[in-house]
Formats: structure tokens, C-alpha cells, sequence
């Protein structure tokens, strides 16, 4: 289904301007808060870069509250913020160590930034070993540790696997693939397959505790493809670099383009699949109403993460999957489906403000961590055009 | 004793480099404690059975061979190779009921590979070649008998069998479906990653300049 069948099945949320332009207020003097952070940025390029990300994300969450549609501007906001992200992180670290590649010396020294990827692995050898099993700093260096613990726990109290649609930095490559425009491929995949980054994440969890080595990070994580990499200096190594980018290529690349979905982060990520358990404590889900829903599996077809299907309808909410990413809501002509607040009723709290409660947390996320390399990457591309490098 | 002790203190290391493999078995096998009871027993005879085979060619012929660390790493890497096919097989190929348990026990006319998964995971898992196995391994190079070196090993076993005793609590798991998809989907992961391993093995230390 495309976006201008959506848009049309879609009745709005039949708010007016005016009561669109206070709700979305709050979020404005948020993220002027975030990402100036008490000061006026100084300088042409400071201020259009600043200027620029806070008029692009409050465009967005102002559409998202007044059109009702909630997947389309979180996509383009989160496909903008992966994209970002490689701007800004890739030219940090050449600014900081000269090269995207990751030494020994790095590794010695603690440099390495933490990546959320990686928590599911650290648990066990923390626990038993009191040892974080990453070349990286606990506190004060960009990226630390202890800053991307508290990110994700403040995540995934808040909004659980929504942290895959809103705030992970690498899920939005894999979303930008999905929707180039073109028919559907590959549309069958069988449902075993669905199970993958659960093995992944068993097999990376038990390898991790035995070698005390984050095993996906060494051998099988896809985005070193476009984040940092070890060093080619050995077989080990060149071999390590291989596998990786043919890992990207199939499932950030080529079978998102094929299927429409978002294959990496549905079938691939044991962080996705770890992440799917803090959806039983957060206070949103998504519920599917029996008595409206008419069985057309538009939602089934939509859904990027494999999360909705007869067992989902059948219990009246989306899988343990979902990444609470919008599209099933926004797809559903006969509003059959909806964001709900746990603990209450479906009918107490209206579809709508149920979403606008969900869409506050979710997209202050996404605006804290992808505000600030939004406007990095746009100042980086403001001195690419007017020095002609970006470093 | 000594062999104990050395098993013993490195127990963990050995349940951490074989629970990576026996944990998905068991949980893609399904069954109860007493099926994992007996997955974990047959997994243990088979590290056992190639302990006492390193304990018979320590004390033979082959201490100077093993001790070069080329041939070493070759050998590790074959174990290795054919423990990942092992491992992919049962992890990939759906629909194959004749790796799991109670199947085998009914089909007796079953290839003898599929009969003995149990054994053979644990017979490759077993030959490590860690550090302390190789400490073991010399320490029996220097037993005055066959008899003294196998019984070095067998105690060696011993010792680092003992943690194994809770694994069977893997079975304590729900045998549903998705438990034991993720289970067999986990083996074929850990296949790929020992097929990993064997090439690093097997081509050895190739450096790029």
C-alpha cells in the first residue's frame, strides 16, 4: 500500500490548526532546550545548522499530531537521523584518530564509542566477571558506557522496542531501502526465519561469555560498514571485513529493497530481538479491535518487522516484535488498530490521545540523540561547501 | 587428584565453551530435565571418549607433534569444521526430526551420525585445545604407563564435568515451537561461527602488510 492510499483512507485526526499548534508547542521549547542547550549558538553555520534541525524535526512531530499519520514523518525524521549519523560519526572519529579503522592502540586506550548493540552481550560477563567486555570508556568520553546505559533504560522504560523505530541510529538504513519506491519482490518469507535473531542473540550471548568478547561486534555486526571497523592487517581481519559487508549488503540493502521490510532489524539484530523483551514493561502496546478489523491483512503486509499475522490478530494486539513504529495504525482503514496505554481500557482513553501520550516519549528520543547529529551533519556539509572537506 | 583439581578449576571454562553449543541442542531438541539429563550424559561420554583418545596419543607418539603450533591449530581447525557442519545441519535443515532425541531412540535404522549427535558435539567441543587442556595434555605425555596417562584424562574429565550437572535445567524451558526454532536457529549460528574459526585455523596467520 502506498503513502497516498494511506493519506487517503486516512481521515485525519480531525483536530484544528490552532489546537495542533499548542500540542505540539511543548515539544518545541523541548528540543530548543535539547539541542541548544542553554545557549544561542554562535555563527552563521551554528545558527542556520541549529535553526535547521529544530524547524525539520518540529515540522515533523507538528504533521504527525495534525495529520494523524504517524509512520511517514517518524520515517523520514529516522531515515534522515541514520543518515546523519554516518556524517557526523564518521567524521569525528577522522578528526579525532585520522581514520574511520579501529587499532589496537584504540582499543587499548579505551577509545572505542559504546553501541547499544552490544548490551545484550556485556550482561553475563559483567555479572560474573565485573568486567565491561568493550574497549570502550565507562564515563566521561563520547559514547561511554554508562551514557548508553542510561539511554537505554530511559528508552525502554518508556517506550520499549519503539527504541528500533525511534531511536536507534543504524535502523533507519534499513528503513530508507525498504521504501525506495518499486513493487514488492520477495513477498513470501517463511515464518522460521522470524526466529533468526533470536538464535543470533543465544548464540552471541553464550559466545560472548565464553571467549569475554562481544562476539557480534567482532564477527558479525553489518554496520561496521558504515561506523568504524578493526584494521585490515591480517586473513582475520580481511576475513572479518567480508563477512560484514556482505552481511549489509543483504540485509540493509538488498532485501529491504526487495521485500518492503525491514529485514535487518526483523530478521538479523539480536539486539532487535533482546530489545522485543522490554515491550512486556513499558506502558504502550498496540491492540487490534476484533469487532472493526475485517481480516484484509493490509497490516500483515505492512508491518517492517514481521510483528503482525493471525496469532496477533487472534489476540487482539501486535507481537512481542513490534517495534511501535506506526505503519499497522496508519494502514488500518477501519481504525481497527491503535496505540494503547496498558492498564486501561481501549475505550477509556481515545485512540488518539493514547498515540499523542506514546508519540511525546518517543519522539523526544529521537529528537535528543538524533537532533544533535542531524545539526552536526549539517554543519559538516556546510563546511564541505564552503571549504570543500568535511573534517 | 592433581588431574581433578586441574578439571576442576577450569571447569568453567569448559562449561562456558561447550554450553555454547549443548545449550541450543538441547533447547532446539526440546523434551524435559530428563531428556536434557540424558542429552547432557551422551555429551559428556562423548568429550570423554576424546579425552581418553588425546590420553592414549599423549603418552604414544604424538606429544612433539601436537606441541607445534601449526599442526595444533590444523587439527583444531578440522575438529572444528566438522563440528559447524554438524551444527548447521541440525540447525538449518527444517523438518529434520532425526537429530532430535526421542526420534533417534525410535529409529534404530537411523545413519549412525544422526544416532550419535549427542556424542559428537561433544567429542569435537571437547577437543579444545585450551590452554588447560594442553597443560593436561603434557602432564600425561609424562605418565610412565598407557594406562596412567588415559586415567590422567579421565580424572581431568572429572573435574571439569562438574558444572555440567546444571544444564540439563535447559530443559525446564517450554518445548514450544518458537523455543525450539530459536534453539536450532542458535545451533546454526553457532555452526557458522565454528566454520569461522576453522578457516581462521585452517589458513593459519596470514598477515596484509
Amino acid at each position: 500500500m502506498n503513502h497516498d492510499t494511506v493519506a487517503r483512507n486516512h481521515k485525519g485526526s480531525g483536530r484544528s490548526l490552532a489546537a495542533s499548534l499548542l500540542l505540539a508547542l511543548p515539544m518545541l521549547l523541548l528540543s530548543i532546550l535539547l539541542l541548544s542547550r542553554g545557549q544561542i549558538p554562535a555563527g552563521n553555520a551554528q545558527l542556520f545548522a541549529f535553526s535547521a534541525t529544530l524547524l525539520f524535526l518540529n515540522a515533523a512531530f507538528f504533521m504527525m499530531i495534525h495529520t494523524g499519520l504517524t509512520d511517514r514523518y517518524r520515517a523520514l525524521v529516522f531515515v534522515m537521523f541514520a543518515l546523519a549519523f554516518i556524517i557526523s560519526f564518521t567524521t569525528n572519529l577522522i578528526e579525532t584518530r585520522g581514520s574511520v579503522a579501529l587499532s589496537e592502540a584504540d582499543m587499548l586506550a579505551g577509545d572505542t564509542p559504546f553501541c547499544h548493540i552490544v548490551i545484550p552481550m556485556v550482561l553475563i560477563p559483567a555479572a560474573l566477571t565485573k568486567t565491561i567486555i568493550f574497549p570502550g570508556s565507562i564515563t566521561g568520553a563520547h559514547a561511554s558506557v554508562s551514557a548508553m546505559f542510561v539511554l537505554w533504560i530511559g528508552a525502554s522504560l518508556a517506550i520499549g522496542r519503539g527504541f528500533c523505530s525511534w531511536v536507534c541510529f543504524f535502523g533507519g538504513l534499513d528503513e530508507g531501502f525498504s521504501r525506495i519506491p518499486g513493487r514488492t519482490i520477495v513477498k513470501n518469507i517463511p515464518a522460521f526465519w522470524k526466529y533468526l535473531p533470536w538464535g543470533i542473540l543465544v548464540a552471541v550471548v553464550l559466545t560472548s561469555a565464553a571467549t569475554l568478547s562481544p562476539t557480534y561486534c567482532s564477527w558479525l555486526c553489518p554496520f561496521k560498514a558504515t561506523t568504524e571497523h578493526v584494521q585490515i592487517t591480517s586473513f582475520k581481519t580481511l576475513l572479518q571485513t567480508v563477512i560484514f559487508m556482505a552481511i549489509f549488503l543483504a540485509f540493509v540493502v538488498v532485501l529491504p529493497y526487495l521485500t518492503k521490510k525491514r529485514t535487518q532489524c526483523g530478521l538479523f539484530c539480536p539486539f532487535g530481538a533482546f530489545q522485543s523483551l522490554t515491550n512486556r514493561i513499558n506502558p504502550f502496546d498496540i491492540r487490534i479491535d476484533g469487532a472493526k478489523c475485517v481480516q484484509c491483512g493490509k497490516c500483515e503486509a505492512a508491518c517492517p518487522t514481521f510483528s503482525l499475522g493471525d496469532e496477533a490478530l487472534a489476540a487482539g494486539k501486535s507481537g512481542l516484535t513490534c517495534c511501535r513504529c506506526g505503519k499497522c495504525v496508519d494502514v488500518c482503514h477501519k481504525g481497527a488498530i491503535s496505540f494503547h496505554v496498558k492498564g486501561t481500557r481501549v475505550a477509556s482513553v481515545s485512540r488518539e490521545t493514547a498515540r499523542i501520550l506514546f508519540l511525546y516519549p518517543a519522539f523526544l528520543f529521537m529528537a535528543a540523540i538524533g537532533g544533535s547529529m542531524i545539526r552536526d551533519a549539517i554543519l559538516r556539509l556546510w563546511q564541505l561547501v564552503t571549504t570543500g572537506s568535511m573534517v | 587428584m592433581k588431574a581433578f583439581l586441574l578439571g576442576l578449576g577450569n571447569s568453567g571454562v569448559c562449561l562456558a565453551y561447550c554450553a555454547p553449543v549443548l545449550i541450543p541442542y538441547m533447547a532446539g531438541s526440546g523434551g524435559g530435565v530428563g531428556t536434557g539429563c540424558l542429552v547432557t550424559l551422551r555429551f559428556l561420554c562423548g568429550r570423554l571418549a576424546g579425552y581418553c583418545l588425546f590420553g592414549l596419543l599423549a603418552w604414544l607418539v604424538w606429544r612433539p607433534l601436537l606441541a607445534a603450533t601449526g599442526a595444533r591449530e590444523l587439527l583444531s581447525g578440522y575438529c572444528s569444521l566438522v563440528l559447524a557442519l554438524l551444527l548447521i545441519r541440525f540447525g538449518f535443515t527444517r523438518g529434520d526430526q532425526s537429530c532430535s532425541i526421542p526420534a533417534m531412540l525410535k529409529r534404530r535404522d537411523a545413519p549412525l551420525i544422526r544416532r550419535y549427535v549427542p556424542e559428537l558435539l561433544g567429542a569435537l567441543t571437547g577437543v579444545s585445545l585450551c590452554p588447560p587442556f594442553l597443560l593436561a595434555f603434557n602432564e600425561a605425555a609424562a605418565a610412565e604407563t598407557v594406562f596412567g596417562s588415559v586415567l590422567f584424562f579421565i580424572c581431568f574429565f572429572a573435574g571439569t564435568a562438574v558444572l555440567f550437572m546444571f544444564l540439563p535445567l535447559v530443559g525446564l524451558l517450554p518445548a514450544r515451537e518458537p523455543v525450539q526454532l530459536t534453539g536450532r536457529l542458535a545451533c546454526g549460528v553457532m555452526g557458522l561461527y565454528y566454520l569461522y574459526t576453522a578457516v581462521l585455523l585452517v589458513a593459519g596467520g596470514i598477515t596484509i602488510k
